[in-house]
């Protein structure tokens, strides 16, 4: 499986759950929190915190304005896949055994995407001294639940109602400078 | 005769002191905001304002019969399908535990948004100015309903 056929498939993983913690069927669990945690260093340092009940996003979800679902049917677009494409490529991951599918190294970074156990996996390094180190988790009842919708749409509310049962990080992203999580309990507070 | 008048009179004012009563009722039952914004400098302010929600609600409430139409089908074409996400939002804010729900550190400033004890509280410090917000969680539910019925007129 090349790089090219499964990088989009990151991308709109990293597309749908990072801006969910910002940018709402029955609910998920009320005592489930979505949490984001940036914290960056250097001249200026920031540290933000985004605490959200899983089921507020998912309500969101459930209404959300279509000139939202359009932006995320445009970054498909620009990368030259259809959500029917996508769930096809899904299912063959699906039913793969645990692998490593991809894994490119260039000048400026390494690319690994896996399946491991109950997780879609996906890890970026940077070469650079200091360089950015992201790592993708997702369960894979996350994703199979992303596709469970009409054929060229993502259901954004099923995945997150599947991400209740989850508990750990979905994203990490560090640097010499930022760190950055993306995770999930049942805490509504990071402690 | 004069006790005819008297007892009309007295049945007018009866009348009108309970309908203020229950206009009062309606405004405070909604619950009351309250904002203070403190600022710094040659024209510092230092302001603090409780705000009954229901005038909030009275006032949308007026908006569609007292806004001009072309003015209100404008507000419609802007919003288009944000208000059911509002209202949803709004809810599932009334609804949720509490919980500090967004923080943010810079150098200088910082801005807190929390949900407590029924209240949703806004906090923004800035070296020059200080806002705090507060709002009953149900309030916000009215408000964003109100805005749906609004736009859906």
């Amino acid at each position: 499986m090349k790089f090219k056929n499964v990088a989009p498939l990151v991308l709109t993983a990293l597309l749908v759950f990072a801006p969910l913690g910002f940018s709402p069927a029955f609910a998920a669990s009320s005592n489930r929190w979505f949490h984001v945690q940036v914290n960056e260093g250097g001249h200026d340092p920031v540290e933000v915190t985004v605490n959200l009940p899983l089921q507020l996003i998912e309500t969101a979800l459930e209404v959300l304005p279509e000139d939202i679902s359009r932006e995320v049917q445009i970054e498909l677009d620009d990368a030259g896949f259809t959500v029917k494409e996508l769930r096809r490529l899904w299912q063959e991951v699906r039913q793969s055994d645990d692998a490593t599918f991809v894994t490119v190294k260039s000048e400026d970074e390494t690319v690994e995407v896996s399946k491991s156990g109950d997780y879609f996996l996906a890890k970026t390094v940077e070469s650079r001294d200091g360089g950015a180190q992201v790592d993708v988790k997702f369960p894979l009842e996350v994703v199979d639940a992303l596709f469970s919708g009409s054929e060229e749409e993502l259901d954004l509310a099923a995945a997150i109602r599947a991400l209740a049962d989850y508990e750990g990080s979905v994203v990490t992203v560090h640097d010499d400078e930022t760190r950055v999580r993306v995770w999930v309990d049942g805490k509504n507070k990071i402690e | 005769m004069v006790k005819a008048i008297a007892l009309s009179l007295l049945v007018v004012l009866v009348i009108i002191a309970g309908a203020t009563v229950a206009a009062g009722a309606y405004v405070l039952s909604a619950g009351v905001g309250t904002v203070q914004v403190r600022t710094t400098g040659p024209e510092a302010v230092d302001l603090y304002l409780p705000v009954p929600v229901g005038l909030v609600d009275l006032g949308l409430s007026v908006a569609s019969f007292a806004v001009p139409e072309e003015e209100l089908a404008q507000l419609r074409h802007e919003m288009e399908d944000w208000p059911p996400l509002l209202e949803s939002v709004t809810r599932e804010l009334a609804r949720c535990p509490d919980g500090t729900l967004v923080e943010v550190h810079t150098r200088d400033e910082k801005v807190l948004i929390v949900k407590d004890r029924g209240r949703l509280k806004i906090d923004v410090d800035a070296p020059d100015a200080r806002v705090r917000v507060s709002l009953p969680a149900r309030s916000l539910v009215r408000i964003g309903r109100k805005l749906d019925d609004l736009v859906d007129l």
